[in-house]
């Protein structure tokens, strides 16, 4: 039967009994197996406690209130979910059923949302490519041959290739816009303290921040509504109460008013010209709404990528201390005192990149270099934060491409890791400052890989950031673009 | 905290991971224990190199050719003009990456210890850009939002101890603890 893939539409449709949650639940997960066995966009598929779910939701006389009813929805494998293995795509967590729901989980399903299933990424979050999963990389739905982006990749892919309307990911240096620019669908991070992030598996707690992907800047924020707000279980979690967001966006696509800060000192160097030109075609875009746009400066963005390495890998290193074979997951079982049992879990259970960074993060936090690196770099970071003060007392939203490039294909950057790092140059800056930013599709290149167009606000402003961001996707057609091959599988 | 108190079954619930610390009592203060000498060797190590840069600068591996200079004193900020900067990633060898893999408790290969010391010799050499930004003065920031609010200390019921003792690889549910092999080789 056919039931429909937006999740306004969705929610709509069940709430009329037009179709059955458990209809639109069984469909999408059709969808995921017809359509994830190339892509590997799933590490784990809920069926039966989706369909249980799904049920319950029909048989419910207040379903009618329920802004997410029905809706299904995939979350990346860092958030725990309560009997559903959530490995964050490592060998360590092989295995691991968490005895809890991560608070996103809980506010999801409480809004009639049903979560189908747990998508790949890299390994605890690590990586812009997806490629460092324990569990094989995931593709991009435009081309195979490609990385979808990471390290939310998976989450990226599903909402990319229509599995699911809406997926969650975590960005910690870009891991939900980078992904989302690849693969040509909206990936918005919320401010940091909007989204709990209480049963996230902990990354770099000062800078990881839960939020949407949605084939639209309207579904990201319908989910935001749900997702926002404070949570006793995550003290950093803002007590400031969330507007609701959607309430926020203007379907007439007028920007006057607006006014867009571009630091077009960053792009003279490493962009694509396929990426460059469809930027300045977007901000032509965004003048013709009555934006004005005007130059700013974010003086110490170049250094924001080594700031952000030693600072997110020191908090690994502190974060991923707790994973040692005694209260989750993989165990060596060849060790004969408990000290070697530690060491050989860890050296088995994470895989290079996780080992690598532990091992940076390790060096930069030790006695005689603590000063040099960490302290550095969170006095640089503290300068960052003021390039963006300043600008942002200028201009109300800055535009800059999320990525420096299109997808890059499998195994191009994974010799080099300082390359790979690069991919995150416009993003970062985002998450050293606690700031709200968005990618949306602007493009597609020569070959018709998804360029993405990233929008960043003030803290806590949120609404800003969807409402200019809604208002360019209304002006052009970029966002309803489709990967080709999988438009035509879905026909069928 | 006393022995006897991290051994009761019932604890007000808080929001770390203080709970699952509690329920290992065993396995976490050994832990502690053999953590906390083994970072305070490392570090008389560590300091003793500190303020005296005697050992000669390697070559890089990494392919990032790090400025010339030898390794700075810790307690000292970097100097900003030209050669004075000083490299920290040219001192990144295999027993470096041995030294902290032993830190953070990680068994390498021997594959993996060649691989990390010309890598993060790379990564260190590009992170030392930061040392050029002039920062006297500026305070640190270690959180982007605001401060982390304090909530109410109420008592919430935490999870039946089971749930977490079943979720580990090995424990032993009638005595309510998590197994582990001896402490002592």
């Amino acid at each position: 039967m056919d039931v429909p893939i937006d999740p306004h539409a969705i929610r709509e449709a069940v709430a009329r009994r037009e179709c059955s949650a458990v209809d639109v639940c069984r469909a999408a997960l059709d969808r995921i197996a017809a359509l994830d066995p190339p892509l590997n966009a799933f590490r784990a598929i809920a069926r039966e406690r989706a369909l249980e779910r799904a049920a319950e939701l029909d048989a419910r006389d207040d379903r009618e209130r329920l802004p997410l009813l029905g809706v299904p929805i995939a979350l990346k494998d860092n958030m725990c979910t309560r009997g559903v293995p959530t490995t964050a795509s490592s060998r360590i967590l092989e295995g691991y059923v968490p005895p809890y729901d991560a608070t996103v989980v809980k506010r999801l399903e409480s809004a009639g949302a049903v979560i189908v299933g747990k998508t790949n990424c890299d390994e605890f979050a690590m990586g812009s490519s997806t490629e460092n999963s324990a569990y094989g990389p995931t593709r991009n739905p435009w081309a195979l041959d490609r990385t979808p982006g990471g390290s939310s990749g998976g989450s990226a892919a599903a909402v990319a290739a229509g599995m699911v309307p809406l997926a969650l990911g975590s960005d910690t240096g870009g891991s939900i816009r980078q992904p989302a620019a690849l693969c040509g669908v909206v990936g918005f991070k919320p401010s940091y303290g909007r989204v709990s992030r209480y049963g996230l598996l902990a990354f770099a707690s000062s800078l990881d921040q839960i939020g949407p992907f949605a084939t639209s800047v309207r579904g990201a924020a319908l989910i935001m509504n749900t997702l926002a707000g404070h949570d006793s279980c995550d003290s950093t979690s803002s007590p400031a109460a969330a507007a609701d967001f959607t309430a926020a966006l203007d379907d007439a696509g007028d920007l006057s008013g607006i006014t867009i800060g571009v630091p077009r000192h960053l792009f003279r160097e490493g962009v694509d010209a396929d990426v460059l030109t469809a930027f300045d075609a977007a901000i032509d875009v965004t003048r013709g709404q009555g934006a004005e746009v005007v130059e700013v400066t974010l003086e110490h963005s170049p250094e924001a990528i080594p700031v952000y390495y030693v600072i997110a890998t020191a908090e690994a290193s502190a974060n991923l201390a707790r994973y040692d074979g005694v209260r989750y997951g993989y165990r060596a079982e060849d060790a004969a005192t408990l000290g070697d049992m530690y060491d050989r879990t860890r050296g088995r259970g994470f895989g290079r990149e996780v080992k690598r960074r532990i091992i940076l993060g390790t060096y930069v936090l030790s006695a005689g270099y603590y000063d040099a690196y960490y302290r550095k770099a969170q006095q640089v970071r503290t300068l960052i934060r003021r390039d963006y003060d300043r600008a942002f007392a200028n201009v109300d939203v800055i535009a800059m491409p999320t990525s420096p490039t299109a997808a890059f294909r499998l195994g191009e950057r994974t010799e080099d890791p300082v390359q790979m790092y690069l991919s995150d140059v416009f993003t970062v800056g985002a998450n050293l400052a606690g700031l709200p930013a968005i990618s949306v599709p602007c493009g597609l290149t020569g070959t018709r890989l998804p360029i993405g167009l990233q929008f960043t606000g003030r803290a806590m402003e949120d609404r800003t950031v969807l409402r200019v961001a809604h208002g360019y996707e209304r002006a052009t057609s970029w966002s309803s673009e489709r990967p080709p091959r999988l438009t035509s599988e879905l026909s069928r | 905290m006393s022995a006897g108190a991290l051994a009761k079954a019932e604890l007000p619930y808080t929001l770390s991971r203080a709970p699952l610390r509690r329920r290992a009592p065993v396995a976490w203060l050994t832990r502690c224990r053999s953590f906390a000498a083994l970072v305070s060797r490392v570090r008389i190590t560590y300091c003793a190199w500190g303020p005296t840069p005697t050992r000669a600068p390697r070559r890089s591996l990494g392919g990032c050719a790090p400025p010339s200079g030898r390794r700075r004193s810790a307690s000292r900020e970097p100097r900003i003009n030209g050669d004075s900067i000083a490299s920290m990633s040219d001192i990144f060898s295999t027993s470096d990456v041995e030294r902290v893999a032993r830190l953070a408790r990680l068994e390498l290969t021997a594959e993996e210890k060649d691989l990390f010391a010309r890598q993060l010799a790379g990564i260190l050499a590009y992170a030392e850009q930061i040392q050029r930004v002039p920062t006297d003065g500026v305070e640190p920031t270690s959180h982007a939002g605001d401060a982390a609010a304090l909530r109410d200390d109420v008592v919430c019921p935490p999870l039946p101890r089971e749930a977490y003792l079943t979720a580990a690889p090995d424990a032993d549910l009638s005595a309510g603890l998590f197994k582990v092999p001896r402490v002592l080789g």
